[in-house]
């Protein structure tokens, strides 16, 4: 059975109800209302940054439900990405934290994952100006406290 | 208006999974780069403080476990370029702060603690180092090593200490004392002073973890220790005193409620046990018990006093100081009256080796949840105790079989077939560890079904002959030889290699026996890891960190070159020679080795130190070096004609 979402800027995507129930947000939804055809809105996604979540539900219709890491292993690993999941997650910086945002509204772990991932990996190895640059963000703060940072960090970074 | 950036970044769930991917000194620059950043990750830069200086091998466990740790000393400072000298020579280039310097760090630790989470104290240094006054209140955890109880920080120091547990009493989840240069000989004095904190607030306390380690506990502490008890899910004494028969009255006051259920209990099995079960439940929450040198009180004391008052018990670690041995029946007779109905997880050490297999055999037998961890070391696993681990096969994801012994192999090999038996029949399997298995045994079983395996401990033996037909070079190495390998040979590697190649999360690959369980002639032939033997079909196991291989590899400087490529992960690499092959006629025969090695050094992985390393470390054969790692290929030639 056809699901009909709503977009914030009320457009309209039909989607198979498998395909919409990787987000638990929607399942839930579907399962408190029963059988029923009228579409469901989403107040806080735009149709672009929806578009691109039913494309990676979509490609993900037949995963396995996964279960939270019950070992919870600390040492999380960042490489491990799919390579359709990797190319996916090409996307301008906005888009990016767009579907970070949207994974995480919808409650949709595996996107909300590869999402933080990709992240990560654009942060990791590299100095506060070189992440300014990569996130295109301005250095706010005002020397005096760049100063006090740089003092507080020297502590943090001796090992 | 917010940019989606922003408006992720202030969502703390959405910081904390990207976090989880970063380690310490990535979380350090993000709260460097604006202030909206700042804002999201500072907290992460403070929540695991250490305090003080520690060493390598600690430095590496804390970090495998908590990565985002920071390490803090008030002692020395060391500039970047120190650090790698210090790894190596840990201790050699210590230089104290000046006070004002100490100082300095003490106010900025005061003014982040609002952040702190977790504070562990591993080296004393300052005696301001817990003064880290009212903001230090969210503190779920206080672990503390190695307390010094006597000099100056008598009393200045233990008075922050005590102060920091109360003003965190309510937060506080999980204490742990250690100390750990363990002197059997004198008394254990650091009961006091660490348990008067305690016993000012234990009635606010939401403990659920404590971790004793060396200490006495007695008079009004051990009242206060059996209430905490009430509470705790998780608990640890390591070289603990402490009277076992004490029940102060006030406990059961407080535990009134649980009593009704305690009835019940000492119905169930036969009219011995149920004696000797008590009124009063002293762990109903425990589910992690680790009992080690319990020297004061017998193994059936420890058994029915403690031991057997952990009705949701989950996981047991037991182990029994000399001349102690394990209570197999009494243990059994627990079992058999489901005084553990929740137990997944047993490890027993006994030194003294006396327990039988029919013994082991019963009790797996008896046990009506499924194991999933088993590891009973220097107990012997025999034919019986395997039969009645088939039972539990389905669950098992951790089993180490180091001490199995098949009557069918001899003592080094431990118990080959039963090895492979495991990998065809535990779907769940995460760790193995075991002595050896062969060749044989891989390419004639079954595929293995542990898919999900990540670490393989087990030495796989080839059962190749060594050169002339002789044995190998002595009891602690593998055979070797010159000679080149036969077509039969090369496919046995290869499909040995081809089965490891399935184990794609496979982190550790050790195939290293350890020496000491080696005596008499062995037999043994390590997997050679070489790229014409079939080891690029293991580009699969691209999660791998520590390699480990048992005697001499005649590995090239193009096998190291695809490890270093395909393994990203790759940390350690644990063994003998990389290579015995001489590089070039008439040089020394440690010099391939000795560049192989550096290879994987200069990326920051980790070798075992060669005995001729201090001397070859020094500038002196840098030239040589160079010259021969431009021109190995040609190299190979000449070893051929040698």
């Amino acid at each position: 059975m056809p699901v009909t979402l709503v977009s914030l800027d009320n457009e309209n995507y039909v989607v198979d109800k498998e395909v919409a129930e990787r987000s638990i947000l929607i399942k839930n939804m579907l399962e408190d209302v029963g059988e029923t055809d009228s579409p469901i809105p989403l107040p806080n996604v735009t149709s672009t940054v929806l578009k691109k979540v039913i494309e990676y539900c979509e490609h993900h219709r037949n995963d396995p439900i996964q279960v939270p890491d019950e070992t919870d292993d600390p040492r999380k690993r960042s490489n491990d990405i799919e390579e359709w999941d990797m190319k996916f997650m090409q996307v301008d910086q906005e888009m990016l934290f767009e579907i970070i945002l949207a994974a995480n509204y919808l409650d949709i772990k595996p996107l909300l994952d590869v999402g933080c991932k990709t992240v990560a990996n654009i942060i990791k190895g590299k100095t506060p100006e070189e992440i300014r640059k990569a996130f295109n963000i301005v250095n706010d703060f005002t020397p005096e406290e760049e100063a006090q940072i740089r003092k507080e960090n020297e502590w943090a970074e001796d090992r | 208006m917010s940019t989606p950036m922003i408006r992720a970044l202030g969502i703390p769930e959405i910081v904390l999974l990207i976090s989880r991917y970063l380690d310490a000194t990535d979380v350090l620059v993000c709260s460097a780069v604006s202030k909206h950043f700042r804002d999201s990750f500072v907290h992460l830069v403070w929540q695991d403080i250490h305090l003080g200086k520690i060493g390598p091998a600690v430095l590496k466990t804390i970090l495998d476990t908590k990565p985002q740790a920071r390490f803090i000393s008030f002692d020395t400072r060391a500039s970047k370029e120190d650090k790698a000298v210090r790894e190596n020579a840990y201790g050699k280039t210590r230089q104290s702060l000046s006070y004002d310097d100490q100082m300095a760090l003490l106010k900025i630790l005061q003014k982040n603690a609002c952040w702190i989470r977790s504070l562990s104290i591993h080296c004393h240094e300052f005696y301001h180092q817990l003064a880290l006054g009212r903001n230090c209140s969210q503190l779920e955890s206080i672990s503390i090593d190695h307390p010094q109880l006597s000099g100056k920080f008598d009393t200045k120091y233990w008075s922050n200490l005590k102060k920091l547990i109360k003003q965190n009493r309510e937060a506080l989840i999980s204490l742990s004392f250690s100390r750990w240069d363990l002197d059997m000989w004198k008394k254990p004095t650091t009961g006091q002073r660490l348990w008067s904190p305690i016993l000012n607030c234990s009635e606010h306390m939401n403990l659920r973890k404590l971790v004793i380690t060396v200490s006495r506990i007695r008079g009004r502490h051990l009242k206060t220790f059996w209430e905490i008890c009430q509470r705790l899910e998780y608990l640890v004494l390591r070289d603990v005193w402490f009277d076992l028969s004490i029940q102060p009255s006030e406990v059961s006051r407080v535990n009134a409620g649980d009593r009704s259920k305690d009835g019940n209990q000492s119905t169930t099995g036969n009219g011995t046990i149920a004696a000797a079960i008590p009124r009063v439940v002293r762990f109903p929450r425990l589910q992690h018990f680790s009992l080690c040198q319990i020297i004061r009180a017998s193994a059936m004391r420890q058994l029915d006093l403690l031991i057997s008052h952990c009705p949701v018990l989950q996981s047991l670690v037991w182990s029994l100081p000399w001349k102690m041995s394990f209570p197999d029946i009494k243990f059994c007779e627990y079992f058999d009256a489901s005084t553990w109905p929740r137990l997944q997880s047993i490890v027993v050490k006994d030194h003294n080796g006396w327990v039988k297999d029919e013994l082991h055999s019963s009790l797996l037998k008896s046990s009506k949840p499924s194991i999933k961890v088993l590891d009973l070391r220097v107990l012997s696993i025999g034919p019986q105790t395997f039969d009645s681990m088939r039972r539990h096969f389905q669950t098992l994801t951790t089993i180490n079989m180091y001490d199995a012994r098949d009557p069918e192999a001899s003592e080094i090999d431990g118990a080959p077939a039963w090895v492979q038996e495991v990998l065809e029949h535990c779907p769940a399997l995460v760790r193995i560890t075991a002595k050896t298995v062969t060749a044989q045994h891989i390419i004639n079983g079954k595929p293995w079904v542990c898919l999900g395996l990540e670490e393989f401990s087990v030495m796989i033996n080839m059962e190749f002959p060594g050169d002339d037909g002789l044995p190998g070079e002595g009891p602690r190495q593998s055979r070797r030889r010159k000679d080149k390998f036969s077509e039969d040979e090369k496919e046995q590697c290869f499909a040995v290699f081809e089965c490891l190649s399935r184990l794609r999360r496979l982190r550790i690959l050790n195939m290293k026996l350890s020496y000491w369980s080696l005596s008499g002639t062995t037999s043994l032939f390590s997997l050679p890891l070489q790229l014409d033997l079939g080891l690029g079909v293991l580009a699969s196991l691209s999660q791998i960190e520590k390699l480990g291989y048992h005697g001499f590899q005649d590995m090239r400087l193009v096998d190291i070159d695809w490890i270093l490529k395909h393994w990203p992960n790759l940390r350690e690499v644990d063994g003998d020679r990389l290579s015995t092959k001489k590089a070039r006629s008439k040089q020394n025969s440690h010099v391939r080795d000795y560049i192989l090695m550096k290879m994987l050094d200069s990326r920051g992985i980790r070798t075992a130190r060669r005995y001729y390393q201090d001397q070859w470390d020094t500038q002196a054969l840098k030239e040589n070096i160079d010259h021969l790692t431009l021109d190995d290929s040609s190299s190979e030639n000449e070893e051929d004609q040698e």
